[in-house]
């Protein structure tokens, strides 16, 4: 067992794989010689040597097109996005490209590949550097979303998502990178698709991904110290796909729930949960679902307002608190 | 000042005056009962909110008036309530909320709270209709009704009563194992909602005896009369194939065999083991297996499959003492048959004497919804005189 933080933990996620595989290779701008501009790759180009660790022109266009090419014939590329709203510069392939292809050509062709983005907010990067991106990339049939909170998660989904035979989108949570978790030892492989639930609890559901987790944590502590009321917390995890056996039993537990998204509101991985609580699990309910978000606005760049825009522990506190005496 | 018709609950539009106290011309001083109103779900005084003249009534006695609607004028009153006014009426509503339309209102009155559909929840609203529950009589505590508030009403409070019945009276409590518990349900449920008839035959039981007599001194041991009536009963059962019945909800379900069960009482309860086509079985087959599974019952180390199912069962308490009992109907079956104690009974013989003979009465209890009473009849008839000719039945 080791302290590693959650940027150690991506890099030691990405070397098991490629130590395991040798068709595993890491591509993405600074990612070799730089180790990353997160520090989540340091180490990979010195062990792995230049031809399995690549730096890339500033193109996430070329960066992708090439991962799908490697992936089409017989690689399993890692690639990095450095932040994730630069998805948007090479959106066709993920929108038209990685998940059709195994479909389009009868499994002829597969595309196992990674791509890994800095996701998120929390360290004022501004409007164009701090969103949540999950919703951009869940929407498309055939591609898988992963989104880990702690570090040992990162490692054991990492290794999952090289190792799964489709496409995944691996954001890594730029406010994350910096906090520390115990990873166990030895080879770590979790499996795809699965929740957790994180804090057991009797009065409501609090559903979260990334950085909310944790502030979900913090909240639920708050709600039970100061007004008795018992959270449970569940770590999604998999976006997609989504472990909605957990969400809908834990529902039946606690008959409140309550997503905490970092996106704006509109159209947030929370609307598509609740619609889904609220098609099977109606009856279970013993209040409306409430979804608490960043507001739908850009993400301001100074921190006392990057504060204001992103849920925090404050606010989901309130929002629970409010919504369970109402 | 304009009185208006108070809000009388939730879904209640409109009230009618049952009585003035007042006639026009009358003095009436704040908080004096002004006028008696009622809906169908309640009635109230309504109190004068301030003193005044009673200058107008603008709806008689008997008449309805929708709820906001001006019911009266009070002349020379305070528009706004002195603070010596008592709050008239009882809640949900004040009875002297003004329509907004007069002239100088200052400000429109807060909505009375109504207990509206959003503020009882789902999960509230389904366990409410499986339980029976109706939601207009909880009460309105201004909070929104959840599941807990209906499994509270439905569970707690009746236990709750009978415990406060019996406080005073020296007792111990027990907790209910979940046998009892599922005794309990089953039971109540079937004798709710089955239509049990019931009707008695005495068999004689000379001819069984001295059979068991013969097969006790040849072979040295002989199945029980609960193993020879089971046999008895299944092929009763295949002689009148209308009552080998079970009532499937929609439909009916005849059976070609008779899977027959048996009660077998337990320290803290009992399960009814089934014999599979016991018409095809023999007496003392029918014993042995009887024997493995009341043992096995004892034990608890009865399966599902060895007591779910069975068309038909029997419980046997002759052997303490009782001479005749109505058992309940072991649902999803059609019928049981209660076994009494054999007992010497006086009998007037062909040539006009008394004679002494072994009598049995059994009980036979039938769901009417699929059995009706010649078809009980009969197979009550075909039961007698399968025991009453035992050697058959070997």
């Amino acid at each position: 067992m080791a302290q590693l933080t959650y940027r150690e933990a991506v890099a030691r996620g990405i070397a098991q794989e490629m130590a395991r595989d040798e068709d595993v290779v890491l591509l993405g701008e600074d990612v070799a010689k730089a180790g990353g501009v997160f520090k989540a790759t340091d180490g990979i180009l010195e062990r792995f040597g230049p031809r399995r660790a690549l730096d890339t022109p500033i193109s996430e266009q070329a960066i992708l097109g090439s991962a799908m090419g490697a992936a089409m014939t017989g690689l399993k590329p890692i690639a990095e996005i450095m932040f994730g709203d630069f998805v948007a510069v090479c959106y066709d392939f993920i929108a038209n490209e990685f998940g059709k292809t195994r479909y389009m050509t009868d499994g002829q062709v597969k595309c196992p590949l990674v791509v890994r983005m800095a996701n998120g907010g929390g360290v004022a990067f501004g409007a164009q550097h701090s969103q949540s991106v999950e919703n951009w990339c869940m929407q498309f049939p055939g591609l898988k979303v992963v989104a880990p909170s702690s570090p040992a998660d990162v490692v054991g989904l990492l290794a999952a998502a090289v190792r799964d035979p489709d496409p995944v989108i691996f954001l890594e949570h730029k406010g994350l990178y910096g906090t520390r978790g115990e990873v166990p030892d030895g080879e770590i492989v979790d499996t795809l698709g699965t929740a957790k639930i994180l804090r057991p609890g009797t009065d409501c559901t609090l559903i979260a991904v990334g950085m909310m987790v944790p502030r979900s944590l913090a909240a639920a502590e708050q709600l039970k110290a100061d007004f008795g009321i018992d959270a449970e917390v569940i770590d999604l995890r998999s976006l997609m796909p989504l472990d909605t056996r957990t969400l809908l039993a834990s529902v039946g537990r606690t008959h409140r729930v309550f997503t905490v998204e970092e996106n704006p509101r509109v159209l947030g991985w929370g609307a598509e949960i609740v619609s889904i609580i609220a098609d099977e699990a109606f009856f279970d309910l013993d209040g409306p679902p409430v979804r608490i978000t960043a507001p739908h606005v850009p993400i301001s760049t100074p921190p006392h307002l990057e504060a204001l825009v992103i849920p925090s522990v404050e606010r989901i506190v309130e929002a629970v608190r409010q919504s369970l005496a109402a | 000042m304009n009185i208006v018709m108070p809000s009388l609950g939730a879904s209640v539009s409109e009230g009618k005056i049952v009585q003035w106290f007042k006639a026009v011309g009358d003095e009436v001083a704040a908080g004096e009962p002004l006028l008696e109103v009622e809906s169908d779900k309640t009635s109230l005084e309504i109190e004068a909110p301030a003193s005044g003249t009673l200058s107008e009534i603008r709806v008689a006695e008997d008449d309805i008036a929708p709820v906001g609607e001006i019911i009266c004028i009070l002349a020379g009153a305070d528009e706004q309530p002195a603070e010596t006014v008592e709050a008239p009426a009882p809640p949900p509503a004040s009875p002297t909320a003004e329509p907004p339309s007069t002239e100088d209102v200052p400000g429109d009155p807060a909505p009375p709270p109504v207990r509206g559909r959003s503020q009882i929840s789902p999960r509230a609203r389904k366990l409410a209709a499986e339980k029976g529950i109706d939601l207009t009589q909880l009460a309105d505590t201004g909070a929104p009704v959840t599941g807990a508030d209906i499994l509270a009403k439905s569970n707690a409070v009746p236990a709750a009563d009978v415990s406060l019945m019996y406080a005073d009276t020296p007792h111990q409590r027990h907790t209910i194992s979940s046998m009892r518990g599922t005794i309990a349900r089953r039971l109540t449920e079937a004798k709710q909602t089955i239509p049990h008839f019931y009707m008695s035959a005495e068999i004689d039981l000379g001819p069984l005896e001295q059979l068991r007599n013969e097969l006790r001194s040849k072979v040295g041991e002989c199945p029980t009369v609960t193993a020879f009536a089971i046999k008895a009963l299944a092929e009763a059962l295949r002689a009148v194939p209308e009552a080998n019945v079970v009532w499937a909800g929609d439909s009916i379900l005849q059976f070609e065999r008779a899977d027959i069960a048996v009660a077998v009482a337990l320290d803290d309860g009992l399960l009814t083991p089934v014999i599979r086509d016991a018409g095809g079985k023999t007496p003392s087959s029918i014993s042995a297996e009887l024997k493995d599974l009341a043992t096995r019952a004892r034990q608890g180390r009865l399966q599902p499959a060895d007591y779910e199912g069975g068309v038909a069962s029997i419980s046997n308490l002759g052997m303490h003492g009782v001479g005749r009992f109505q058992a309940i109907i072991n649902p999803p079956q059609a019928l049981i048959l209660a076994l009494g104690a054999s007992e010497r009974r006086p009998r007037e013989a062909d040539d006009g004497s008394v004679q002494f003979v072994s009598q049995m009465t059994v009980t036979l209890s039938a769901d009417h919804r699929v059995v009706d009473g010649v078809t009980g009849a009969n197979l009550l008839a075909a039961f007698g005189t399968r025991l009453q000719a035992p050697d058959g039945l070997l």
